[in-house]
């Protein structure tokens, strides 16, 4: 880990300008924005690309504190004189982790498609509904009240239900990754598609736009943001709706692998399956998160900014 | 003065000496679960073309309904509103307005926000493109074309917005409190900003604000509200030369015309005077 760190010093300045000009003119530009209102140094600002030294610190982030978890939990192993079958070492858990990689991958893998199938069923169902919801007040009245009242209702106590109708296979895990993710993405969207200011819709129809227009061009761009909240919400609940499933009767997926693994008390086993579900929940998490900077680069610009005091 | 700003034609409306708009004896309740709540009496009242017309009076007083009636976004429960010698049935398209909040899309560019208004109009891309660039450049935004609105203060996020509103040449101009959520200098820069804009584009401009001072320095004609129901209780024309300068406001004949408005104010209870109450 051997890190070049750009000094300000005016001797490195010499040796490597660029690598020393980012911090440079961060400095200039936060001197001369207290001055005046002058505006291109804001733009200079928003344009400061990342130095080698911001990536360090963005991987420490995720570094240090996991290297703090283990630790904490290797002393207090050794302090308290856990059992292995209670609580092993973390060392063994990651060499169980890398032991049985073909195995976990190979769940993993179908409590992966499990997940994404309900997530994606949820996203095609609750996007139709969610506009119904907004656009009629019958469809409201009528549609919220069961939506509420099948979210109440605890999943797990439906799973074994939907697994005597459905059988083992990997549909009933889908369903209830469904039921799980659903909710969360339909109070979202139509959350979201409420959000537009009556006042822009005026705007929008003194601008000559219609209905339709309104929609397509003002009231479903502005309501991306909530909209991708409410994804990333249930994209982490639908893994949850296919474990508990897979929990409940199942021949595959890391929600079999722990209960079969538990039976044995391989607990090693358990932990390493439980990695591997976090590794699978936080792929699709950040799969969700990408598309969204995709989709809607202006919440980004406009978090950073805020983080900057500049609106 | 920054250069001319070339004009697109939307409609040839303008109508040398005729009023651009007549409310006739226009009433507006609403309708709620338990009561019917007057926002407006009957109001009549004529604008010429051309005319920057300020309206004020005390919050619920009809002020913004009146406006959207005459947009032609609400319709009036009772009475008659012409805009151009037509009757207003329906959104009016020869029209730009501006709220209080600037309602920017955040999804698009400074620039695009203003190009906006032509979306959905049958003009020119090249010739509105052209006319955006420059406004915007007028206003001091050009370094921002391509900025965010997040990226903007709210007095440039405002300022945009009355570009956008502006940008089409439009023979109205509609402004709800359009500097209500800017600070007392931002405001004083925006109200010198729209005196030069009008000036460039001729537009008649109905302007509502809650300042008596920003009315009197922009207008041709103030118009007085009293409280709700909304009735016009008093018209006073403004006949300080233009264009006029924010020392306009050491100008005894401006103190006089403020002076008239804030008693007409205090007469109807709108503002409260404590210490003359008690003499």
């Amino acid at each position: 880990m051997t890190t070049r760190q750009p000094k300000p010093d005016s001797e490195a300045v010499g040796e490597q300008p660029n690598e020393t000009a980012p911090p440079l003119s961060e400095h200039r530009v936060a001197d001369t924005s207290g001055e005046a209102p002058a505006p291109r140094p804001r733009i200079e600002m928003l344009d400061v690309k990342p130095d080698r030294l911001r990536i360090v610190r963005e991987i420490s982030y995720y570094v240090i504190p996991s290297l703090l978890i283990l630790a904490i939990w290797w002393l207090a192993i050794e302090i308290f004189d856990i059992k292995a079958y209670l609580l092993p070492y973390p060392q063994d858990v990651l060499e169980t982790l890398w032991t049985e990689r073909a195995q976990l991958i190979q769940e993993g893998w179908v409590t992966l498609q499990e997940s994404l199938w309900g997530f994606g069923l949820a996203v095609a169902v609750a996007i139709p509904l969610a506009m119904l919801v907004t656009f009629s007040k019958v469809a409201e009245r009528t549609i919220y009240p069961i939506l509420v009242v099948t979210q109440v209702i605890p999943k797990v106590a439906i799973a074994p239900l939907l697994i005597v109708w459905m059988g083992f296979g990997i549909s009933a895990k889908i369903l209830l990754a469904f039921l799980v993710a659903f909710f969360a993405i339909v109070v979202n969207t139509a959350t979201g598609l409420a959000s537009l200011d009556i006042k822009m819709v005026h705007l929008a129809r003194s601008m000559g736009a219609s209905t339709w227009q309104t929609f397509v061009r003002f009231r479903l761009p502005n309501s991306l943001p909530i909209f991708f909240a409410g994804l990333k919400v249930g994209v982490t609940l639908a893994l949850i709706g296919a474990i508990v499933g897979e929990f409940v009767a199942s021949s595959q997926g890391l929600g079999f692998l722990t209960v079969v693994a538990m039976g044995s008390l391989n607990t090693r086993l358990v932990f390493a399956a439980i990695i591997a579900m976090a590794i699978v929940g936080v792929a699709m998490y950040a799969a969700v998160e990408a598309l969204e900077r995709l989709l809607i680069p202006w919440s980004r610009t406009s978090e950073r900014s805020k983080m900057d005091g500049l609106s | 003065m920054a250069a001319q700003i070339p004009s697109v034609s939307l409609r040839g409306r303008r109508r040398e000496g005729r009023p651009l708009i007549v409310v006739d004896s226009v009433t507006k309740s609403y309708r709620t679960k338990r009561s019917i709540t007057h926002a407006l009496d009957a109001t009549s009242l004529e604008i010429a073309e051309g005319e920057f017309v300020s309206v004020i009076g005390p919050s619920g007083c009809g002020k913004s309904t009146l406006m959207m009636m005459i947009a032609g976004l609400i319709p009036p429960t009772e009475g008659r509103i012409f805009v151009g010698g037509e009757q207003v049935v329906s959104p009016i398209d020869d029209v730009g307005i501006v709220f209080q909040e600037d309602l920017l899309c955040q999804w698009k560019s400074t620039l695009d926000n203003v190009l906006m208004q032509g979306a959905f109009r049958d003009v020119s891309r090249d010739q509105l493109r052209e006319r955006a660039v420059r406004m915007l450049e007028r206003v001091g935004l050009s370094e921002f074309a391509d900025s965010y609105p997040d990226e903007l203060s709210g007095g440039m996020r405002q300022r945009a917005s009355i570009c956008r509103a502006l940008v089409h040449n439009p023979s109205l101009l509609l402004m709800d409190e359009p500097f209500g959520a800017l600070d007392a200098m931002t405001r004083d820069q925006m109200a010198l900003d729209i005196q030069a804009m009008w000036a460039d584009t001729q537009s008649t401009v109905f302007f509502i604000t809650h300042s008596i001072t920003e009315a009197v320095m922009l207008s041709d004609r103030v118009l007085v509200f009293g409280p709700p129901p909304g009735v016009l209780v008093d018209e006073v024309r403004v006949d300080l030369p233009r264009p006029r300068r924010l020392s306009v406001r050491e100008d005894p004949n401006y103190a006089a015309l403020v002076g008239r408005i804030r008693t007409r104010l205090e007469d109807m209870g709108v503002i409260r005077d404590y210490t003359t109450a008690e003499a």
